[in-house]
């Protein structure tokens, strides 16, 4: 189920290893220009696509101490290749923030650095986070040494 | 130290520390260093180029990965994807750094000092941050401008000289939005401004043309791997683009120096010899120009004074000599790099004129 009442549609599919579900925030799927990020829309990016984001996510388990899930859209050459945004400021990462279980997970796209937004800090990928991309085969030294500095991959 | 690739490159690792950017420093007249842990790092003793037995001191601005630094007398900022630094140097000893308080609570891509006196900082979606020295330093008047009603992604910058006042004019590539110009008054204020729209480009770099003729020219890199070669990017956005079919991998980094350009991309580091000159001179000839393809690793470029490049390669950096990259063409063999056929398109008409569209700014000015 959803975290609220119409906040978005529920996948009907779950995470292969952990088997969480997944709802398409409408807050985060809107039309520009808005304050909140927003995911690409079709054809650019599918609800399928977004998904496999979060599925990638879980899979490789990307989680911040926080256990946020952070993911990006997988890639065919795997590390080093091109590599699409997910969200229409570019935004190449993306956090899942994290939801109890049996509650359904949501996304959206984060910037590479870190923003304050009414009164709060809207944090980039965390660096652990980006070491457990590199573990898990995700993305390369180099990247992460982009990343880290706010850059583009 | 060590030579590397055969044109006169010096690589250079500090012992503990993993580099993450590298500039010239006013403090030391030789090159400073920030590194991913949050240092900024100076070499001791005479100044210069660090060598094989130079010795470090370092101290911590931040708690990430420095992506940028730059200094302002006694003044300097520092920049991560986390905070945004200033700092006011103690008068005998440059690392003995009090840092300033200001309120803006964000990370920056970089940061360079302005000659009108403070700093400017792209923050991406705040849009640029100026830091501007008050009367009574070492406080600094922090605040972010923005484009109303369309916002614009602060992502690069580049002083692109001065406006015909005498204030400073900074371009700033702001992704897909284009590229959006500010002028100031001599005093640092009153920024006004225009917003080139290049439809469909997406921009990732830029820098100072470098070309005396062309004070306030721009080279700037898209996605896509064009190059723009803009010769006054505040009074027009008409540009020379130069599309490079070889040039594959992702877009990382340009820099326009002395007359010639140096790409970075996820797979090459590549020179273009003279290709500013002759773009700046009108020569057709630069259709014929040959362009040498290192492959590389390197995460990062960034100027080393006027006369060299510096790459940030894994934990470390190479300089090299811009005469040694520009002169390789004998060399290209025996250091793997590649001289292929540049293939590359002038357009010195301009760009997609029926896409292009400059409008004038509307300020949101806010205290950060």
């Amino acid at each position: 189920m959803s975290n609220a009442p119409n906040a978005g549609p529920l996948h009907p599919i779950r995470t292969g290893r952990s088997g969480h579900s997944y709802f398409f925030y409408v807050k985060h799927h809107a039309r520009p220009p808005s304050n909140a990020a927003q995911w690409l829309l079709p054809p650019r990016l599918t609800a399928d696509e977004e998904f496999a984001v979060f599925d990638l996510a879980d899979e490789a388990d990307l989680a911040d101490d926080q256990g946020n899930l952070h993911g990006l859209r997988p890639r065919e050459d795997g590390p080093g290749g091109p590599l699409l945004p997910l969200g229409t400021r570019h935004e190449q990462v993306a956090r899942f923030p994290f939801a109890n279980p049996g509650v359904a997970w949501h996304g959206y796209p984060i910037w590479p650095i870190d923003a304050p937004r009414d009164g709060e800090k809207l944090r980039s990928v965390p660096a652990e986070a980006l070491d457990r991309m590199v573990a898990g085969n995700v993305i390369d030294d180099r990247e992460c040494r982009r990343l880290k500095k706010g850059r583009h991959i | 130290m060590n030579d590397s690739q055969g044109v006169g490159g010096k690589s250079l690792s500090i012992r503990g520390q993993e580099v993450s950017w590298v500039g010239d420093c006013p403090w030391t007249l030789g090159a400073a260093f920030g590194s991913e842990s949050g240092d900024f790092l100076i070499t001791s003793g005479a100044p210069g180029v660090a060598s094989g037995t130079t010795r470090f001191e370092s101290a911590r601005v931040a708690s990430d990965a420095v992506n940028g630094a730059a200094f302002d007398g006694d003044f300097g900022a520092f920049s991560t994807r986390g905070s945004f630094v200033l700092v006011k140097r103690g008068e005998k000893d440059p690392l003995d750094l009090k840092i300033l308080r200001h309120r803006y609570d964000g990370g920056a891509h970089g940061v360079a000092a302005l000659r009108g006196g403070g700093f400017a900082a792209p923050v991406g979606p705040e849009g640029l941050l100026l830091a501007k020295p008050t009367g009574s330093r070492p406080e600094f008047r922090v605040f972010c401008v923005q484009c109303d009603p369309d916002p614009f992604y602060g992502y690069q910058i580049a002083l692109a000289g001065l406006a015909d006042d005498g204030g400073d004019v900074v371009a700033v590539a702001s992704r897909s939005q284009g590229l959006a110009v500010l002028n100031f008054d001599a005093k640092g204020e009153s920024p006004q401004g225009v917003f080139h729209r290049y439809d469909g480009e997406d921009f990732v770099a830029i820098h100072p043309l470098d070309a005396p003729s062309c004070p306030r020219g721009v080279a700037a890199l898209t996605s896509s791997g064009k190059i723009l070669l803009i010769p006054d990017v505040l009074k027009s956005s008409e540009a020379g683009v130069l599309e490079i079919p070889d040039l594959d991998g992702t877009p990382y980094d340009l820099i326009s120096r002395r007359g010639h350009l140096f790409v970075l991309t996820s797979r090459w580091f590549a020179t273009f010899p003279s290709a500013v000159d002759d773009f700046v001179a009108g020569r057709p000839a630069l259709g014929g120009a040959q362009a040498f393809f290192m492959p590389t690793s390197a995460n990062g470029i960034l100027p080393a004074g006027n006369l060299g490049i510096y790459l940030l390669d894994g934990p470390g950096v190479v300089e090299y000599p811009i005469a040694g990259l520009v002169g390789a063409s004998d060399a290209a063999g025996a250091m793997n790099m590649q001289s292929q056929p540049s293939r590359l398109v002038l357009v010195t008409a301009p760009f997609v004129k029926a896409n292009r569209d400059t409008t004038e700014m509307k300020f949101d000015l806010h205290a950060a």
